[in-house]
């Protein structure tokens, strides 16, 4: 047997089938997700371009809105804090399990039980990514507020748009946020937050920690908050998408690097242009994705903590 | 690998809402991606976890994939950055799944004749005993390259390795497989 024919066998070799329950999962999740809606573009290769027109259809809808004297956020007397932004979200509402589907309008006082990783999207634009396991309702807003939501226990991860109003998720210690991209973890009464951007203010008996870009606080019910070595980014892999890149310039990437971790990057207009890049980027640390594109685009690059400079 | 890698026609199906276009995939590349992940993990509940997360991304990504998308690629990519997480969270071995038939049968071999399929279970025995003899790098070129149909740029960028060096070491491991399986050969 030569090379070649070891290659030609090795090319026809089949594994074994899936486990059945395996199989099920996969086909049930494919069957709900078979009409599948843009409103889960946000962070794909073509999110630049998608935002864009989503804000001329925003605009649009706007007008509309207000042309036609009708409230969209406004349904039935209930006010609309939020639209399911994946598919079969559990959710627990007047005492009834409901299961809804993209699109569909969240009330004050619903309770979101997710059953696997789910979106919504805020009425402030803001996003909420919810992790399997996860209790979080929603509360109506109070005065100067704009959203409020109670972690019972579970992880999300926000990127919360700046807008103005106080954005605040309760849990065992209270979140504040402006403008920011940030995960909370509440876990038997601990409170941790790791912040990818902007300024979040976690307070706890009586007490406030202000955390940056790249910092992470604890806070225990009835104590002061503190600060951890925890790595946010390590913190939120889970809540990072997996995307994959094909021949697309350099800049593309970072951009999406830099939306997605509390990483910054810093590379000439022309590298960005320039280089054209073949990656898949799933939930590994950003360091090592940065090595490797650097590696196989024979590109330098050099840490500053979070910074990352990028030359040839 | 041809028809591996023209799948665009059942991705844009898929996009547009056919259930039949995923059936299609997942039929085509589930079992690929299983003996993937086994023969790297080592172990059978690792790799169903690891196939399932792997659709499940492809399933949320899919509305937002190009259509000139390479199926296969994409999947065995993302099935490699699972793996090298499985990795990194629990310290494995060089163990390879010995007491699993990570590879069941051969495409395109299927026989009604019984001699010919004997042959065959030999030889996939043969083949299964000798991937288990290369390093876990070794078997991860090789499979990306066999089974996922990547091309060495493809796999240089998954594995974060230059094109040049994945290029040898897969010559250097199907060199490798071709002396074990000799030395099979030559033993009574």
């Amino acid at each position: 047997m030569n090379e070649r024919d070891i290659e030609k066998l090795l090319q026809r070799l089949e594994g074994p089938a899936p486990r059945p329950e395996t199989t099920r999962a996969v086909m049930e999740l494919a069957r709900k997700s078979a009409a599948p809606s843009t409103t889960a573009a946000m962070h794909s290769v073509k999110a630049r371009a998608f935002r864009a027109r989503l804000r001329w259809a925003v605009a649009a809808l706007v007008l509309i809105s207000v042309a036609t004297g009708v409230g969209v956020w406004l349904r039935g007397g209930k006010t609309v804090l939020a639209t399911v932004a994946s598919d079969a979200l559990q959710v627990r509402r007047d005492g009834q399990a409901l299961t809804l589907n993209r699109e569909a309008p969240l009330y004050a006082g619903d309770e979101i039980a997710a059953e696997t990783e789910s979106d919504i999207l805020l009425k402030d634009q803001s996003t909420v990514r919810i992790d399997t396991g996860t209790l979080l309702r929603l509360d109506p807003p109070r005065k100067g507020e704009r959203a409020r939501l109670a972690l019972e226990k579970g992880r999300v991860f926000l990127s919360v748009s700046p807008a103005e109003g106080a954005f605040l998720v309760s849990a065992s210690a209270e979140v504040r946020v402006v403008g920011t991209r940030f995960g909370v973890v509440e876990d038997n009464g601990l409170t941790s937050v790791h912040v990818l951007s902007g300024r979040v203010a976690l307070q706890s008996a009586g007490a406030e920690l202000t955390l940056e870009r790249g910092r992470s606080g604890e806070a225990r019910k009835d104590n002061a908050p503190v600060e951890t070595a925890a790595d946010p980014d390590d913190a939120l892999l889970w809540a990072r998408d997996m995307i994959f890149f094909e021949n697309r310039p350099l800049g593309e990437v970072l951009d999406w690097l830099a939306d997605n971790s509390s990483y910054r990057f810093e590379a000439s207009e022309d590298l960005r242009a320039r280089i054209q890049v073949s990656v898949a980027v799933g939930d590994e640390p950003i360091p090592d994705i940065v090595r490797a594109l650097a590696l196989t685009c024979g590109l330098r690059h050099e840490f500053d903590g979070h910074d990352v400079t990028i030359t040839e | 690998m041809a028809a591996i890698d023209n799948n665009h026609n059942l991705l844009s199906a898929y996009q547009g809402g056919d259930l039949r276009a995923f059936e299609r995939l997942y039929t085509q590349y589930a079992p690929r991606l299983l003996g993937y992940a086994l023969s790297l993990l080592g172990d059978r509940d690792g790799a169903e976890d690891i196939l399932q997360k792997v659709f499940t991304a492809f399933i949320r990504r899919a509305p937002q994939l190009p259509p000139e998308t390479r199926v296969g690629t994409y999947l065995f990519a993302a099935a490699r950055n699972h793996i090298a997480n499985a990795y990194r969270s629990r310290e494995r071995g060089e163990r390879f799944a010995r007491n699993y038939e990570v590879f069941v049968r051969c495409r395109s071999l299927g026989s009604d004749d019984p001699a010919e399929n004997a042959e065959t279970g030999e030889l996939l025995q043969e083949i299964n005993g000798a991937l288990a003899h290369l390093s876990v790098k070794e078997r991860d070129v090789i499979l990306l390259r066999t089974q996922g149909g990547l091309s060495f740029t493809d796999i240089a960028k998954a594995l974060g390795r230059p094109r040049g060096t994945v290029a040898t070491q897969y010559r250097a491991a199907i060199a490798k497989l071709r002396h074990l399986l000799a030395k099979v050969e030559l033993e009574p």
